[in-house]
């Protein structure tokens, strides 16, 4: 089975997920082998999905937790 | 979060332990501070109102998350209300991506750091935000804070495949939005 790159991208999100049928993930692979535009963008979306869960928490800014804290005053008293 | 709390829970110890992880949740799924700040204000509200009924860290936490999404997407509809967009928000599933003909550049991925840096999380920081509502709910729930697409599902009212469509859509709009930065030499 030959896939087009557009084809690429639209199994890309299960293959991610080792969800693919092994007849098309070795057709995904073997597309692989001989397009470098692709290769590249597979990397791109894997190192996307990698990086995202390093991403820190958004801190609890000082000046809001003060406003916070004076808007929920009376149950902490 | 503490894997437990030994001692009684009290509205201080709820600020002090889920107000950031509150906050956390909504300023990524509504991408600005002062919605996440009113957010965070109604749902430390309503689990200070129930604080008889918790009995351990890990029922409040699970319920916290839900209740937490919830709040964040009645705040969303409340405010496309006020301005009148119900109809104007974006198509859930329409998010213009790069076509697949456009020519990709390798990006300069070095060697793994554990953490990121600062420019960086500023960066990807910066492309949620920029994503359509619909598409930043699903991806944030996903891919921020690992949650399965069948838990995301329930709590949004979507289908599982609808749940991978978006969230597929959103992974493809970050690619494009982070690429400039990636393939010019802010990896890690």
């Amino acid at each position: 089975m030959n896939l087009t790159c557009e084809r690429i991208r639209e199994l890309l999100f299960d293959h991610h997920a080792g969800e693919l049928v092994v007849e098309e993930r070795e057709s995904f692979e073997s597309h692989l082998t001989t397009c470098e535009n692709c290769t590249y963008f597979v990397e791109s979306y894997v190192h996307t999905v990698k990086v995202v869960r390093k991403l820190p928490r958004c801190g609890l800014p000082a000046d809001a937790e003060a406003r916070l804290r004076e808007k929920l005053k009376k149950h902490f008293t | 979060m503490s894997e437990a709390i030994a001692e009684p829970l009290t509205p201080e110890i709820v600020f002090r332990e889920y107000a950031p992880r509150i906050y956390h949740i909504a300023r990524r799924m509504l991408g600005n501070d002062a919605d996440a700040e009113d957010v965070t204000q109604d749902v430390l509200l309503q689990v200070i109102r129930k604080l008889d009924t918790f009995r351990g860290d890990a029922q409040i936490t699970t319920w916290l998350h839900r209740v937490t999404v919830n709040a964040a997407l009645a705040f969303r509809q409340k405010r496309a209300n006020r301005q009148k967009h119900e109809v104007h928000e974006t198509p859930a599933e329409s998010l213009e991506i790069a076509p697949a003909h456009s020519p990709v550049k390798r990006w300069n991925i070095g060697p793994e750091e554990p953490v990121l840096a600062a420019e960086q999380s500023a960066v990807i920081g910066k492309a949620i935000d920029d994503l359509p509502d619909p598409f930043r709910e699903v991806y944030v729930l996903a891919d921020v804070e690992g949650l399965p697409n069948s838990e995301i599902a329930d709590m949004l009212g979507l289908s599982v495949p609808a749940v991978k469509s978006r969230l597929h859509r959103a992974r493809l709009r970050m690619r494009d939005s982070l690429a400039p930065h990636f393939e010019g030499g802010i990896a890690s």
